[in-house]
């Protein structure tokens, strides 16, 4: 991960101890993940973030590459060990790793590259500092070396969504997009009830005058945004603050939060992501090129899952 | 002159960021209580917005403050002591549950309950009030970030006002509108209003510190200092029926701490400290009648702790009167045990409920 190996010599047997191990078939004698629970145990063990010692572990190797003094990050909590039981009893911190960029020892709030700024540990990049020209013979193919703009696809010729605009009285089709939130991460200071009550108390969709008039829509009424990929149920918010033809559905408010069954599907609700999907293009295929390379949820260059179109109707109210 | 020292908060309004951090954390400190699941002592609105509670600023309607009389002297806007005391049984105006907002919890144990099933199960509102099933059509914050504008932004009053002034300047169509965040506390007002409106006289002004304090076992309820408050920063406690109000922290303030507010502000918007003013002064600055000259006036009142004549003011004359040595004890009594007060208990339904783990 990063160019960083951990060792697992530890924590394999410590894993087994806890979890016990497999009894015949191809797994025999291995660390036992037959369960969700004990699978949850696996993942905590083997990340740096939620044990100590392969956090501390990690930044030896990175001091040895670097040269520069990085273990002292994780020092303190090299015997922490987060078990499946405590981040269900309450929210725990997490251990400084190097599987991310930041800092949270001695209570710091996490912010990307901290310790590449900090430590002076180089960048993923060709040169080890950050790029804003990406010199990679595709990129340039695509004229995509410098950030530029990119025009939504058209995803009515593409992949058959209806037609931007009103379609009818009933429905009407917008871009859909899923900024994150002025105040929160995630679901984290957003999804609290003190929160809650100082919004409107569940999943909503902000939608301009014009779009919400062409279906009827008051304010507070409920919608719901469907496109191929999936369908979310929340209550419109009414605002000039948008523009015609968008709507903002806020990052990850959580559907178990105040959402009926929807119409279109019969099932819960959805999140934001329900009706978004992710688009490879050719530059996501760039690997092996520094920074550009293929990790578990790290896709090269920006994901461009947020292009999408849904197309919004006023639901049975409550 | 009359030398008092006021302890004095300043938001830069350019550095809200309308993260609500202030709010939260004052909640968390001040009125996570049964009977004030309403109330929050410090809050931030959008503007245009119609605020917390809806509509506050119609003093028309709510009959805060204070106006002048014919002979230009300053009176309550709502009405004069003697009627106020002939009317004290009758219910005062005051913004009633619905101006503020109903407070809900979510029935959260389903989330964990509910029997296996195809869909995921969700946590219904439920009314803080009755306990029942509650449908959310207003919060503490409804309008956050120009939400329901088009609907609903023409009911605040100042936009009510600026467009019967300006004839319709102020638009709600995108790019051709404005906001911006307005962050609350109690003012700890220099002549607070809600004090004139007070019949018991349970509210009162720190000598020390200027802070405005309710005295829990003198306030008997009337409830005329919520209509005495132009920025209804008095709330009505439904459980222990007194008033409560922000405090400005002062146990924490006592010690040398900034209020909950500040310390937790994000944006650190807020500065703290401790100004002199002339408190013969004050009624004179209030009664400007115009809106030009009401910066100066308050600039007027404030002194420099820096001249002859207020160091001359605040000179400790009565050293010459007290003997050399002075017993006293502190101000609590040791050992003390204070009975618990009504209006303690944690808030939340059923699933929700602390004393009940």
């Amino acid at each position: 991960m990063k160019n960083v190996t951990f060792r697992m010599e530890h924590e394999i047997p410590r894993l087994a101890q806890s979890n016990g191990v497999m009894r015949g078939g191809a797994g025999h004698g291995r660390p036992a993940i037959d369960t969700d629970a004990k699978f949850a145990q696996a993942i905590l063990s083997f990340s740096g973030t939620t044990n100590g010692e392969l956090a501390v572990q990690g930044f030896r190797e990175l001091e040895k590459q670097t040269g520069m003094r990085l273990a002292d990050l994780a020092e303190g909590s090299a015997e922490k060990r987060i078990t499946f039981a405590q981040p269900q009893a309450a929210p725990v911190p997490v251990i400084t790793s190097p599987e991310w960029s930041g800092s949270e020892t001695g209570g710091r709030r996490y912010s990307p590259f901290t310790i590449n700024v900090e430590r002076l540990k180089p960048w993923h990049t060709l040169t080890g500092r950050m790029h804003f020209f990406l010199d990679h013979d595709w990129m340039m193919d695509l004229g995509e070396a410098l950030p530029i703009y990119r025009p939504p696809l058209d995803m009515q010729r593409l992949f058959g969504e209806p037609k931007f605009d009103p379609n009818g009285d009933t429905e009407v089709t917008v871009r859909y997009l899923t900024p994150h939130s002025k105040w929160s991460i995630h679901s984290e200071y957003q999804d609290n009830l003190y929160m809650l009550s100082l919004s409107r108390g569940g999943p909503t969709v902000w939608m301009s005058p014009q779009d919400a008039d062409s279906i009827k829509v008051l304010d507070n009424d409920w919608v719901e945004c469907v496109s191929m990929n999936g369908v979310l149920v929340g209550r419109a918010i009414v605002s000039h603050r948008m523009p015609q033809g968008v709507v903002y559905v806020y990052h990850a408010q959580e559907r178990t939060i105040n959402v009926p069954k929807s119409e279109a599907t019969g099932r819960r609700g959805g999140i934001h992501n329900s009706v978004s999907r992710l688009l490879v293009k050719p530059t996501h295929l760039i690997g092996g090129y520094a920074h550009l390379f293929y990790a578990f949820n790290y896709l090269g260059p920006t994901g461009n899952q947020r292009d999408i179109v849904s197309t919004i109707r006023r639901r049975s109210q409550e | 002159m009359r030398v008092m020292a006021q302890m004095g908060m300043v938001m830069n309004l350019d550095k809200c960021i309308g993260c609500h951090t202030c709010s939260v954390t004052c909640k968390q400190a001040w009125t996570n209580r049964a009977g004030t699941e309403y109330v929050w002592f410090n809050n931030v609105e959008t503007r245009p917005g119609q605020g917390y509670p809806r509509r506050y600023e119609d003093q028309d309607k709510w009959r805060g403050g204070w106006q002048l009389n014919k002979k230009g002297r300053l009176v309550l806007r709502s009405c004069g002591r003697l009627k106020k005391l002939l009317g004290l049984f009758a219910s005062p105006v005051q913004p009633e549950l619905k101006d503020y907002y109903e407070p809900w919890t979510y029935d959260y144990k389903t989330l964990i309950d509910a029997p296996l099933g195809d869909d995921f199960p969700v946590a219904r509102p439920k009314s803080l009030i009755t306990g029942k099933d509650t449908k959310i059509t207003w919060s503490a914050n409804w309008d956050d970030d120009l939400a329901g504008a088009p609907e609903m932004g023409h009911l605040d009053p100042i936009v009510e006002k600026v467009r019967k002034a300006s004839e319709d300047k102020i638009k709600f169509a995108f790019e051709q509108t404005f906001m911006f965040y307005l962050t609350r506390i109690c003012e700890h007002c220099l002549n607070p209003s809600c004090m004139a409106s007070c019949p018991s006289g349970a509210i009162y002004k720190r000598v020390e510190d200027g802070i405005v304090l309710v005295d829990q076992d003198k306030c008997r309820g009337w409830r005329q200092r919520i209509t005495g408050c132009p920025y209804k920063e008095i709330y009505f406690n439904h459980k222990t029926g007194k008033a409560e109000k922000c405090t400005f922290c002062y146990p924490r303030v006592e010690i040398g701490l900034p209020t909950v507010c500040l310390e937790t502000c994000v944006g650190r918007l807020r500065y703290l400290g401790l100004f002199l003013y002339d408190a013969d002064r004050v009624t004179d600055a209030a009664a400007v009648t115009d809106v030009k000259d009401l910066y100066q006036a308050q600039m007027d009142v404030l002194l420099d702790p820096n001249t002859r004549l207020v160091q001359a003011f605040t000179a400790p004359l009565h050293y010459l009167f007290r003997p050399y040595i002075v017993y006293r004890s502190r101000d609590k009594i040791p050992g003390e045990v204070r009975p618990i007060r009504r209006g303690w208990a944690p808030i939340g339904t059923e699933d929700r409920a602390r004393d009940k783990r």
